[in-house]
């Protein structure tokens, strides 16, 4: 009786190690904070003034590709936007109305915090 | 051989508790075949759709926030679209949902963010329930910031600059440890529950699970992509690959989709599910295989999305 209470007690252990996905929510506990990359920049037209509500959008150029969550990040008022993505090496393209401008690459690792500039024609 | 043993005791545990049935989930015929376990686990359970009772005269009726028209929500318009986006595979496909005052496009929902007083478009998600919307993880929490409690604005058949369904906010954000943990991708699914119960108007999406492969099943897309300045568009297309864990498809989507349910249509009396039926949550554009994709809906995932209603 007691081998099989110990034996049950070591395979509720074994599951939880192995990870699952128990719901959480914000009012709970808040999990570990998980180091992502941040890229971040101000998007501008060809006159160096910031543009707001420019689409902002990355690809992974890694191979295999990291998945790029496909959140709407649109650039603010003073022209600036943020993203928090897995490390790794990405090119970043900003698209308003009929405009897209050049694509910029950059290198983002874990816990950096990389500035990308971005322009529209 | 101990640890074997437990290991047994412990799954024969987790699948009873999995196995019961949650209130209002309808079981595929192969569900009731007691004693046959293959077709057990390879079945269909699901829950069907819900049209709901259309737009009402007074949306604060239902806990619901009036919102004007001409509302200013950060976002833009392509006349086109074609501006290069990766997870739009070959030409760009969407079709514009216009109007956006019948099922299932009431039960799509804008989700806005405001972030230093600017409100700008964030996420799609879909009702699943009177109060609750499922989503993508990352549409309710971040790995660097946490959770985005305060800041989420929910818009259900949002269409342009009207809101025929006004707007809620959130009572509580949820997701799974999977990802706000552990930061899988394939457990990147989450939602809110709502301080209105505007899903009694809109109606709510359905939802199935099966471990067979869903390799050719058609799947649409509806959402609000963040090129279209907050307007609903959708496009079908069909599963390119099945993981069990994920599904694969080349739905033209763009920035702001994530979250959108990847559904498909069954006929009415289907078992498990009829009506517009959920089969994962969108949340990634192209990856290393050549397909957006999204976590896709197991059993486990349909038992705890179902107790969060």
């Amino acid at each position: 009786m007691r081998r099989a209470h110990l034996a049950l007690l070591i395979g509720v252990l074994a599951l939880g190690a192995c990870g699952g996905e128990s719901p959480t929510s914000d009012a709970g506990t808040p999990p570990p904070v998980t180091a992502q990359a941040t890229v971040t920049g101000v998007v501008t037209d060809s006159a160096g003034r910031p543009v707001t509500g420019a689409l902002v959008q990355p690809k992974s150029l890694d191979d295999p590709a990291h998945p790029v969550p496909e959140l709407a990040v649109l650039s603010g008022p003073d022209g600036r936007y943020a993203w928090h993505l897995a490390a790794g090496r990405y090119e970043f393209t900003a698209t308003k109305d009929d405009r897209a401008g050049t694509p910029a690459e950059v290198t983002a690792a874990v816990g950096g915090v990389e500035q990308l500039d971005l322009r529209l024609p | 051989m101990a640890f074997a043993g437990a290991l047994l005791a412990t799954v024969g545990l987790v699948s009873t508790a999995s196995a019961s049935t949650p209130e209002g989930v309808e079981l595929g015929s192969s569900d009731t075949e007691a004693g046959v376990t293959a077709a057990r686990h390879s079945g269909l359970r699901g829950v069907s759709a819900y049209e709901g009772t259309g737009v009402p005269a007074d949306v604060t009726a239902y806990g619901a926030q009036r919102v004007p028209a001409g509302h200013r929500i950060r976002g833009y318009a392509t006349p086109t679209g074609d501006v290069g986006i990766q997870s739009i595979i070959g030409a760009d496909n969407r079709v514009r949902v216009n109007p956006t005052t019948s099922f299932p496009a009431g039960a799509t929902v804008l989700i806005t963010r405001t972030v230093d007083g600017v409100e700008r478009q964030h996420c799609t998600g879909w009702m699943f329930g009177a109060s609750l919307v499922l989503t993508a993880g990352h549409c309710v929490y971040n790995q660097t910031s946490g959770w985005y409690t305060g800041q989420l604005k929910f818009y259900p058949g949002a269409n342009g600059t009207t809101y025929p369904y006004g707007s809620c906010t959130a009572a509580t954000l949820r997701s799974n440890t999977g990802w706000t943990t552990d930061g899988s991708a394939d457990a990147d699914y989450g939602g809110a529950t709502l301080n209105c119960s505007v899903g009694n108007t809109t109606g709510w999406y359905g939802a199935y699970w099966t471990t067979a492969s869903l390799n050719g099943t058609s799947t649409t897309i509806q959402g609000y992509p963040g090129d279209k300045a907050q307007q609903q568009w959708t496009h079908t297309d069909q599963v390119r690959e099945s993981g069990s864990l994920r599904l694969y498809y080349d739905n033209d989507t763009v920035g702001g989709n994530s979250g959108s349910s990847v559904h498909t249509v069954r006929a009415s009396g289907s078992s498990g599910c009829s009506g517009r039926c959920s089969l994962a949550f969108h949340a990634y554009g192209v990856g290393s295989n050549g397909h957006n994709s999204g976590p896709r809906i197991t059993e486990s995932r349909f038992n705890l999305v179902i107790g969060w209603r």
